[in-house]
């Protein structure tokens, strides 16, 4: 059930009405509410998958409340491994089977020795990646001690399942949704409008942005052997712009979802395509994620502690794991190795933390400075995207080949080439309006806030004809696929 | 709270309204399946010979080139369920019904609706009056496209561009569409119709459907002629040489268990040549003239034997 289709269009106004309505009985009730609603939107897709999410409930519940009561530090940890290692041998079950099983058959082939493949048809769980990292950091929070563990098993269960939030984030942490669960919520109309108008904003992104850019990236990409390299470059601008859509877009929508239900979810997207440097990209992409591995991962390594050696092989590791975690193949791990190179620069130069203000903050336009670090920065991250969307690296050296050869000057030429240059408009329509809301949480938080009702009520029945009318057929969200 | 939904109800009501009017003149289109349901209602009582299949059958048989009470009730990518409900739902107005004509291709006993073209389910569930769907939106219009999509049928059928029926009156699909390069047609009909051959779900359901149909023209005392429609070598070469076993077996097994069952294995007669199809797998005009010929032999047969 995507957040797009008539199937949810249905099932949430369900799931909130019954929700309201249960807001003068004990919160028990709606925190179980919660819980039901986000098994069977989870159930769905595949209702065999509920053993897991249940599981993992289950395990980090029980060793949270060991690690409370436990004092023998000993004792602790090996509760805090076994943790991580019930989360990490899911993880690695169904994510990454395959993907060792085939390198280290590879590996071993090369010393002449030959391996039978177990032929076991693993599939991948959607959103292990993000319950699993989410159930995680709880049980490091309460090993840390930053947290209490929690006796309320419907809480927690609401908290690991949450629906809006579930399959991609943003990755929640305990220390900010879970108190939530415990507090009585209270209908605030003002929040739920803005929490419709987010949502409104995050189907935009989804269904006219990144559904259209989806097309023709895969139009392009499915003869991306013998496609020029305007075309290669304009094959993966699409779907850079597909992947911002699809993932902030989704975001978009949870954030929106958790608002009508009375909560506040994290930020996972700040405008990322107007940052002007990478590191400033890095820390308004996904930043749910970003900041996961920052603090659980980064810190607990030394962090910027112990010199700049230390500190470059810390950020080198996140960068890799990072792009490890997106996907179980080699192109991920370049992906994540090419953003760390393109970051190490500027750490060694002490100049990761130059852009931390708002670009062109309270001016209509960017400077020709700022506009030119702006296309760099997106420039640098498009080309990394090309291991993103390649399926092995053979396909994306021939990609670069094509990319770095003469036909780069040529007439790009795909399938429904002229249809794809209103979608360049809609997609340069969209970006204006990203820019003229960059200051807030979202591209339309205030925008329009102060003109007329009519002309405010227009704009937004503009915006959902748009989402209506490239409606209809599902693409799939990425982000999904982690 | 209350204030909230009820402004949003009187936003989204234009939304609604628009969508409710969009799904009326949708509905409106002429179409196949509003069209053979209402000549099946109407008429079923004057047919001698019905056929019954997917596009191999809607493109191939031709009635009017026969001068039986012959009618095709056949649509593309009909699955074996979809045959059966509709044999179920007019089983009682065909009570002049002598044979009844099945094709049993490649890929019939081994996909759904589920598989082929799934959206095709809300024409049988709104335009033949069926309950086949448990999902509800199965029975509307609206969702069966794109909004795009639908938006182009409406300006089509509105402004006469193109003619929204695809069958004639005896049910033959005679809207020539375009010829293809028959060979690279028929591989990639091949590759199409060989998705996911190592995984049958649905085999065993089908042949309880097929049985189900055979059932049903033994209670109306019609002899039944089963048949794998001619492929081109294109289309036939590239196949699963086991499925086509298994469907074979299959089928054959039927026919002889089944006093009422003829099985035709039609697939790689040679008679039928590259000029004879549009694509590797359907036939042209041409083609459904041999087709429908060769099936009319047989029926012919058949009511020679049932002459007293």
């Amino acid at each position: 059930m995507y957040f797009d289709s008539i199937d949810f269009a249905i099932f949430f106004p369900v799931v909130f009405v019954l929700y309201w309505l249960l807001k003068n009985k004990k919160l028990y009730y709606q925190n179980a509410l919660i819980v039901v609603s986000s098994y069977f939107f989870y159930g769905c897709w595949d209702w065999r998958f509920l053993i897991l999410i249940f599981m993992s409930t289950v395990v980090d519940y029980v060793v949270a409340r060991y690690l409370d009561t436990v004092q023998n530090e000993k004792s602790r940890k090996f509760l805090l491994i076994v943790s991580i290692l019930f989360n990490l041998s899911l993880l690695g079950f169904f994510k990454y089977f395959n993907f060792f099983q085939d390198n280290f058959i590879a590996v071993f082939s090369l010393f002449g020795q030959e391996f039978t493949p177990l032929s076991l048809n693993v599939i991948l769980p959607v959103g292990i990646s993000f319950y699993t990292f989410q159930t995680l950091s709880y049980t490091i929070d309460v090993y840390r001690k930053d947290v209490i563990a929690t006796r309320d098993f419907v809480s927690f269960s609401a908290y690991v399942s949450f629906f809006p939030q579930l399959v991609v984030g943003p990755i929640e942490r305990s220390t900010h949704l879970l108190p939530q669960f415990y507090t009585k919520r209270i209908f605030d109309r003002s929040r739920a409008v803005d929490g419709l108008r987010q949502i409104l904003w995050g189907l935009v992104k989804k269904t006219v942005i990144a559904d259209n850019c989806a097309y023709f990236a895969d139009v392009i990409f499915a003869n991306g052997d013998g496609q020029s390299g305007s075309t290669i470059v304009l094959g993966v601008f699409f779907y850079t712009i597909q992947v911002y859509g699809d993932l902030s877009g989704y975001s978009d929508m949870a954030i929106g979802m958790a608002k009508l239900f009375g909560f506040d979810l994290r930020p996972n997207f700040r405008f990322p395509y107007f940052a002007r440097d990478i590191a400033e990209f890095w820390r308004s992409w996904h930043m749910s994620l970003t900041s996961w591995f920052r603090d659980y991962l980064y810190i607990p390594l030394g962090g910027s502690r112990g010199g700049i050696l230390k500190n470059l092989r810390n950020t080198f590791i996140i960068f890799i794991v990072s792009g490890f975690w997106h996907g179980a193949n080699w192109t991920f791990i370049v992906w994540g190795a090419l953003n760390a190179f393109y970051f190490i620069p500027l750490l060694i130069m002490n100049k990761n933390r130059r852009h931390i203000d708002i670009v062109a903050s309270n001016k209509l336009l960017p400077t020709f400075k700022e506009l030119r670090q702006m296309v760099t920065t997106f420039c640098l991250f498009t080309f990394s995207m090309l291991f993103f969307r390649a399926k092995d690296l053979h396909e994306v050296f021939i990609w670069i080949n094509s990319v770095f050869s003469k036909s780069l000057i040529l007439e790009p030429h795909y399938l429904d080439r002229d249809k794809s240059v209103i979608i360049l408009l809609v997609v340069c329509l969209f970006f204006i309006i990203e820019w003229l809301g960059r200051e807030n949480k979202y591209a339309i938080e205030k925008l329009g806030l102060k003109w007329p009702k009519a002309i405010r009520h227009l704009f937004y029945y503009l915006l959902t004809m748009l989402i209506i009318y490239y409606s209809g057929k599902n693409q799939e969200f990425i982000y999904f696929q982690f | 709270m209350k204030r909230f939904v009820k402004s949003l109800l009187i936003y989204l009501s234009p939304i609604l309204f628009g969508a409710a009017v969009f799904e009326l003149l949708l509905r409106e289109i002429p179409n196949d399946y509003r069209l053979k349901n209402g000549i099946l209602e109407n008429n079923a009582n004057d047919f001698e010979v019905l056929s019954l299949g997917n596009s191999t059958t809607f493109y191939g048989i031709n009635p009017k080139l026969t001068n039986r009470k012959w009618f095709n009730a056949s649509h593309v990518s009909q699955t074996i369920r979809c045959d059966y409900e509709i044999l179920n739902k007019f089983k009682g107005g065909l009570k002049n019904l002598k044979v009844l004509t099945l094709n049993v291709d490649y890929y019939t006993l081994y996909k759904s609706e589920q598989e082929i073209e799934f959206w095709r389910l809300k024409n049988y569930n709104i335009y033949y009056g069926m309950n086949l769907s448990y999902n509800p939106l199965e029975y509307f219009e609206i969702f069966g496209n794109r909004v795009q999509k639908n938006i182009d049928r409406l300006e089509y059928y509105y402004s006469g561009v193109y003619n929204t029926l695809w069958s004639d009156s005896s049910g033959y699909g005679y809207e020539e569409r375009r010829q293809q390069n028959v060979e690279t047609a028929g591989l990639h009909f091949a590759k199409l119709h060989s998705k996911n051959k190592k995984n049958y779900p649905f085999f065993d359901q089908n042949v309880e459907y097929l049985q189900r149909i055979i059932n049903i023209s033994k209670e109306l005392d019609a002899t039944i002629i089963l048949y794998n429609s001619p492929a081109y070598s294109s289309y036939y070469n590239n196949l699963d040489a086991n499925q086509i076993a298994k469907l074979k077996r299959v089928v054959n097994k039927l026919s002889i268990d089944n006093g009422n069952c003829i099985y035709i294995n039609m697939f790689n007669d040679t008679s039928f040549v590259a000029d004879d199809f549009r694509d590797g797998v359907h036939l042209n005009q041409k083609g459904a003239k041999k087709l429908t010929s060769n099936i009319e032999k047989i029926v012919a047969d058949i009511y020679a034997n049932q002459e007293p």
